[in-house]
């Protein structure tokens, strides 16, 4: 399932950078693409949390934004971390393009 | 009072389980865990069953009826997974704190108010760190402990959690001989002292014993009758129990009538008869008869007073010995011809294998048989 989840995210990023690029929307490129970059590999890494400690925090009666911050997110750290300098390497690249070809 | 009915479709095929259980602790046996799993994740909110109900102490957690499903976080459950389940990214101490902060909070009640000041949360952490021996550990991961140590911790977070009612998933299934008793006698206490209902899943017989005070068979994904814990293992009603609680000499029978019936493997016809010497009729749906390893004599077996009472006489052929740690073990056939086999088992201390070698014949008293449906 996260195979094809991942080809079809992959697939939406790039329809993004066509688009964006194209000269219509030209600042936000180097924004837009690494957010949505950044946002699926926040989304992955939750995904790949270990269940049972989620539920053990559930029936020990946390609340889920207690249960986010203190379990997901933390077990999320190292794909959070990849994504976010993956989103800043397509962000510095996107605004290099940009210069480039002297659109900014 | 714990009130479980509850049917549920599973992919392995259809969980039917009925408990209902005073105070006290609650045992669970079968042969696959995936059963006893599920009805423990249905009981503490991590899993919906199709339909049924579900209640602690007059709480009604369940009722597909009235419509009732409450989430995990209010049901207020403690569940100690195999594994322990402990957050990995923090320490020991962090972990228990949470599980103050979340189900725990009442815990924290200073002169009848709240009081979440951190070092009212740090004394409460350190007393449950001291009572469950993992002083000095608080600040280490859960990586960093032993499993034993790790399966400490996650019960002490379970109880940092407040339960009212506690589901203990597998978890001893580890631990080796000696330790385990001894854990086993510190969670049994434990419970006790907190006057903490429990129930406990597990594939162990011994487990089963040491803990349960009630004892309930699982078979295929269905629950079979509770019974006390020694009648489960001196006179179990079913042959799924009589074959959980460790009885080893189990054939089908043949009805010949209301009063006989016949084992083909053993070449035996049984009829049981009352106080008064009349025959006593079979019970409806009887399926196997069964003989305890224990439950063979040497002599014929009198009473009290010095009468003969009723017994079944086996002849031994052809038997093989074996021997335990304790026990020797006598493999015989009852009959002359014939593939049927019973298991006698003799503590060291009553015989050597040359005694036990010579022996002709066993007895075994009419009421030790176990009639099985």
């Amino acid at each position: 399932m996260w195979n094809t989840l991942w080809n079809n995210c992959i697939k939406v990023v790039m329809m993004i950078r066509i688009y964006i690029s194209s000269g219509r929307l030209i600042l936000p490129a180097a924004v837009a693409v690494p957010a949505v970059v950044l946002l699926i590999f926040v989304i992955r890494g939750l995904h790949r949390v270990d269940r049972e400690t989620v539920n053990a925090a559930r029936t020990l009666g946390m609340t889920r934004r207690a249960i986010l911050w203190n379990v997901q997110l933390p077990q999320a750290r190292r794909q959070i971390l990849a994504g976010v300098l993956l989103a800043v390497a397509i962000g510095a690249a996107e605004y290099v393009f940009m210069l480039h070809y002297g659109v900014l | 009072m714990l009130e479980v009915r509850i049917r549920k479709k599973c992919t392995w095929g259809i969980l039917d389980v009925r408990l209902d259980a005073d105070r006290g602790i609650y045992a669970l046996l079968g042969e696959r865990d995936d059963a006893m799993r599920m009805t423990l994740r249905c009981i503490a909110g991590l899993e919906t069953p199709d339909e049924g109900r579900i209640a602690v102490d007059k709480q009604v957690l369940y009722d597909s009826i009235a419509r009732i499903n409450l989430p995990p976080v209010s049901r207020h459950v403690g569940y100690l997974f195999p594994g322990g389940a402990l957050f990995p990214t923090m320490t020991i101490e962090q972990n228990i704190r949470l599980a103050l902060q979340g189900g725990g909070r009442d815990l924290l009640q200073y002169d009848g108010k709240m009081d979440v000041r951190p070092a009212v949360v740090d004394a409460k952490v350190g007393e449950f760190l001291r009572k469950y021996h993992l002083d000095g550990l608080g600040g280490n991961l859960p990586r960093e402990l032993s499993p034993s140590q790790q399966r400490q911790a996650a019960y002490a977070r379970m109880m940092a959690g407040n339960p009212r009612l506690v589901l203990l998933e597998d978890s001893f299934a580890a631990l080796e001989g000696y330790r385990k008793a001894e854990v086993l006698r510190e969670v049994r206490e434990d419970l006790l002292q907190r006057d903490l209902q429990a129930v406990l899943a597990t594939t162990d017989i011994d487990e089963a014993y040491a803990m349960g005070d009630v004892i309930a068979a699982v078979r295929g994904g269905k629950s079979e009758p509770v019974q006390k814990r020694e009648d489960f293992f001196d006179h179990p009603g079913t042959l799924q129990a009589a074959l959980l609680g460790g009885c080893r000499n189990i054939s089908e029978v043949r009805r010949m009538d209301e009063f006989h019936a016949l084992v083909p493997e053993w070449g035996t016809l049984f009829c049981f008869r009352g106080a008064d010497g009349a025959l006593t009729r079979l019970p409806q749906g009887l399926k196997a008869i069964g003989i305890k390893e224990r439950d063979f004599r040497t002599t014929p077996p009198t009473d009290a007073e010095g009468r003969k009472c009723p017994a079944y006489k086996f002849s031994v052929y052809r038997p093989t010995i074996s021997q335990t740690r304790n026990d020797l073990e006598v493999l015989f056939c009852p009959c002359r011809r014939g593939e049927g086999r019973l298991l006698w088992t003799v503590p060291k201390t009553q015989g050597d294998v040359g005694t036990v070698a010579a022996v002709q014949r066993l007895y075994v008293r009419s009421e030790d048989v176990l009639l099985l449906s």
